[in-house]
């Protein structure tokens, strides 16, 4: 594992993450040129996941509140756009900020009650709320959700007239999404509001003491964490061309939580790793696909065991050197 | 004559569990002082703070600072008032960087919102720079500019105290509420703690001490409020505190000798 | 009336499945404070060890010893079994990282979960078995049309000897006042020379093994399982755990019957399918308002 924090310390170094970075990218836009039909899905879906992570990894990594229901803005993103689509014909694409606003909103909703729990008891409530929520989906309230069946027919997105309908579309679609989400973390990450997000998970009364206001900052890292995820819902949605409470169960909700967790809380490029691994791990072990969730079951514990911080944690000291105001 | 009290409170009463840590209790601290609060172990000293910044709501009594009353605010409003202070045991944010710690001082006073932070507007950069200026000055004033990179649980027990310290100046409060800020520290640290929190007041800050030791209290105070079991038992300055037979015998119990000259 | 009656009863069975799941939840967080996500799907393991032994054993012991023996060589391979499970995980997934930290440690036993759940489908398989009639005590007594089952009274009177023994142990011996010091505050309990290891054993082979015996119960009484049935009466009984009162055992045991009888009677009078929504929401309600639990006490906050 030395050899991982070797790499870390270089990248710290700015030229050398630039050219990390741009080989990254270059890599990220020539993969579905190269790869089958097949990978380029399974990178859709990694990109997916990262999203997912990203939205959860601003609840439970930056403010460290425990989040074991973050499905359910997923699925509220994802009905959201089959919902409007199919009743009332708006297009997609459009649904897209749509489906985040309402994520976001049910977010705010349901947590301003429990956002006082702590610990494992708001992990608890969230589990519930995971729960109510598929159970909702599944029971069709007022016929809107379409029960166990789901809701299907969702038309393509139309993106300035070009529809988006391959594998390598949707690969770029989620990636760009992905992409600038990333970006905009990061600013947040450098900024008042990031370093009061990280003041709260590392000391809850001491930040408040400094005068952070913990209820509102904690309900913001819900609202947008949730708003990740509705984009997500989008994106699959459009994908699948139907949605199903089958999608959205704890055990997905697990998963983001071990994504964020096994890439390092807190941390943007440890997430989307955390994602990577998460959705190609049982497709290397496809060979062996009874076993491969038992294998990762074990891969989870043993990952906690060998580097508990995650396998690319934040470097703060590394990143207070980059335009240090020296006198 | 209220008016010349910076911070009051007035028949505070603060009850856990039918156990009455704070009783009826009143202390009223004059500006651009250094007022002592001081007590055995137990007497709820440290209540009181919590009280005064908020984190415990009080069952009676009123808080008042500036001849407005604190009660029902948050501990955060309250320190945006200016009341600002340091824990008994540092409460540092420990996996981050010094100098995001002392940034935290200025976190109320920032106004840049979500998307000013996400789109980096020039008033946000404006202000990122102001509030790194300004830590960075703290940290300097306090001589811990060698640490500013290094995360806070990896820096000395007592560079620990002075960066708490440094954290709350950052606030630019009005009154500071100090915890035992000299309890584990050696002698030259805590020398330097004494000079440093000596010259407050002349910056405008007025002191709220809690402190263990008798030669630092009595070096520093222009004013000592001595309370036991929740409730004021003496007050005065700290030559009628030092010859107080009330006091001697809250610290020793009926008994010989001046506990105050330890 | 009668569908009361009869609800009632549904619900006390339902509940009494709950309340011996939610001790084993309510034992290892009361130690460790750590949810442990793998005790489902070690009750789940129970219900299919006691499966294995009444399918192979059934030949030979059941000639011998009868139903009822084949019975308790069945709940006693499964409560074994599932226990020397427990212990493993304990020893293999926890206690290498409880030390670094808990949201480590939740993602351990979020591991173990999946591994065991899928462990469980390997062996056995994906799809339901059948616990057949001839190895479930089949009997009822009926007073009018009211009917009581034989097995209904099984399980009803041993979930309250066992719990009842659990919780003379805990509260009464010696041993139990060491369970309930470290539960308390586990470095002083270490300074007065408790052996922590021991109590941790406890809880993980005591949890294990009753939820084993639920998940035979389970088996005989809906009369089929499935790997994922951890998981669902796991989340149920978490909920219980938190409805009593997380780390107590008479809580679990309230909690477990009160969120049983919540379901028989939602199920009854509203509508079945929207049974669990009521559940989750009262396990939230619960939360927002009194968080401790029906017999939890509250905590003052140290500050």
């Amino acid at each position: 594992m030395k050899w991982l924090r070797r790499w870390q310390g270089l990248l710290s170094q700015k030229p050398l993450r630039l050219a990390f970075l741009g080989l990254v990218i270059s890599f990220l836009v020539s993969f579905p040129f190269w790869a089958s039909r097949y990978w380029v899905d399974v990178g859709f879906y990694v990109g997916l996941y990262a999203l997912l992570g990203l939205g959860l990894n601003i609840i439970l990594g930056e403010v460290g509140l425990f989040n074991l229901g973050h499905a359910a803005f997923w699925a509220i993103g994802a009905y959201t756009t089959a919902i409007l689509n199919v009743r009332f014909g708006i297009p997609t694409l459009a649904l897209l900020p749509i489906s985040a606003v309402v994520a976001a909103g049910c977010a705010w909703l349901v947590s301003s009650p429990i956002i006082h729990l702590r610990g494992d008891y708001l992990c608890i409530v969230t589990i519930a709320l995971g729960e109510i929520v598929r159970l909702v989906l599944i029971n069709n309230p007022g016929g809107l959700t379409g029960g166990p069946n789901g809701v299907v027919g969702i038309a393509r997105p139309v993106f300035l007239g070009h529809v988006i309908r391959t594998p390598m579309d949707f690969y770029f679609l989620v990636w760009a999404v992905v992409i600038l989400c990333a970006i905009g973390l990061r600013q947040l990450q450098r900024s008042r509001l990031g370093r009061a997000w990280n003041y709260i998970r590392e000391d809850e009364i001491a930040a408040e003491a400094m005068g952070v206001d913990v209820r509102a900052l904690k309900l913001l890292a819900f609202v947008v964490g949730a708003a990740l995820a509705g984009l997500a819902g989008n994106i699959f949605a459009a994908k699948m061309r139907m949605v199903s409470p089958d999608s959205f169960t704890f055990m997905e909700s697990c998963l983001m939580f071990c994504i964020v967790l096994l890439g390092g809380m807190g941390s943007i490029p440890g997430t989307i790793l955390g994602a990577a691994l998460v959705v190609l791990f049982p497709e290397i072990f496809r060979p062996v696909a009874q076993y491969r969730l038992l294998f990762f079951g074990l891969a989870l514990a043993a990952t906690m065991y060998f580097r508990p911080g995650g396998l690319w944690p934040r470097r703060r000291t590394a990143e207070i050197l980059v335009g240090q105001t020296e006198r | 004559m209220r008016d010349e009290f910076i911070l009051e409170t007035q028949r505070i009463t603060k009850r856990f569990r039918g156990l009455v840590a704070v009783d009826r209790f009143n202390i009223a601290v004059r500006e651009q002082t250094i007022h002592s609060l001081i007590g055995p172990n137990g007497a709820g000293k440290t209540t009181v703070f919590n009280v005064i910044t908020g984190i415990y709501r009080p069952e009676e009594g009123k808080v008042l600072f500036l001849g407005q009353v604190l009660n029902g605010l948050k501990p955060h409003e309250i320190l945006a008032r200016g009341i600002a202070r340091t824990f008994q045991n540092p409460r540092l944010f420990r996996n981050m960087t010094c100098l995001e710690n002392v940034m935290a001082g200025q976190h109320a006073h920032g106004r840049a919102g979500f998307w000013s932070s996400i789109f980096r507007l020039p008033h946000q950069r404006r202000e990122e720079r102001a509030i790194r200026e300004r830590a960075e000055f703290w940290l300097r004033k306090l001589d811990l500019w060698r640490f500013r990179q290094e995360l806070a649980r990896n820096i000395p027990y007592g560079c620990q105290k002075l960066l708490e310290l440094a954290r709350a100046l950052a606030a630019q409060p009005k009154v500071l509420l100090l915890d035992e800020p000299t309890c584990g520290l050696n002698e030259t640290e805590k020398e330097t703690m004494m000079n440093f929190i000596a010259e407050l007041p002349k910056e405008g800050v007025t002191v709220l001490l809690v402190e263990h030791n008798m030669n630092v209290v009595m070096g520093l105070s222009d004013f000592i409020t001595v309370m036991n079991y929740g409730k004021k038992i003496a007050e005065g300055v700290p030559e009628e505190i030092y010859n107080n037979p009330v006091v001697i015998e809250a610290y020793l119990g009926r008994g010989e000798g001046n506990a105050l000259t330890s | 009336m009668l569908t009361f009656l009869q609800q009632l009863l549904n619900g006390l069975t339902i509940g009494s499945f709950y309340a011996f799941v939610a001790l084993g939840y309510s034992l290892v967080y009361a130690i460790l404070k750590l949810i442990n996500f793998a005790h489902g799907d070690l009750f789940g393991l129970g219900a299919y060890i006691g499966y294995t032994v009444f399918v192979y054993a059934f030949g030979v012991v059941g000639t011998v010893l009868g139903l009822w023996g084949l019975l308790a060589a069945g709940f006693v391979a499964a409560a074994l079994g599932t226990a020397a499970a427990g212990l493993i995980i304990e020893r293999v997934a926890y206690r290498p990282i409880y030390p670094i930290g808990r949201l480590p440690a939740v993602v351990s036993a979020l591991g173990m979960a999946i591994f065991l759940s899928n462990f469980i489908m390997a062996v056995w398989g994906p799809r339901y078995l059948a616990y057949q009639e001839h190895f479930i005590p089949t009997g009822f007594w009926q007073i009018g049309e009211f009917r009581i089952r034989v097995l209904q009274v099984l399980i009803l009177l041993s979930s309250l000897v066992l719990l009842g023994i659990l919780y003379l142990v805990v509260e009464k011996t010696t041993f139990g006042a060491a369970v309930r010091a470290v539960a308390l505050d586990r470095e002083t309990a270490a300074l007065m020379g408790i052996d922590f290891l021991k109590v941790i054993r406890f809880a993980f082979a005591v949890g294990p093994a009753l939820g084993a015996i639920a998940g035979v119960f389970v088996g005989m009484y809906y009369r089929q399982i499935n790997f994922t049935m951890g998981w669902v009466y796991g989340l149920k009984a978490f909920t219980a755990t938190i409805l009593g009162g997380i780390g107590n055992i008479p809580g679990a045991m309230v909690g477990g019957v009160l969120l049983g009888l919540l379901e028989a009677l939602t199920a009854g009078y509203i509508s079945a399918a929207w049974k669990d929504v009521f559940v989750f929401a009262a396990l939230m309600l619960m939360l927002i308002f009194r968080p401790t639990g029906l017999l939890g006490e509250k905590v003052a906050e140290k500050v």
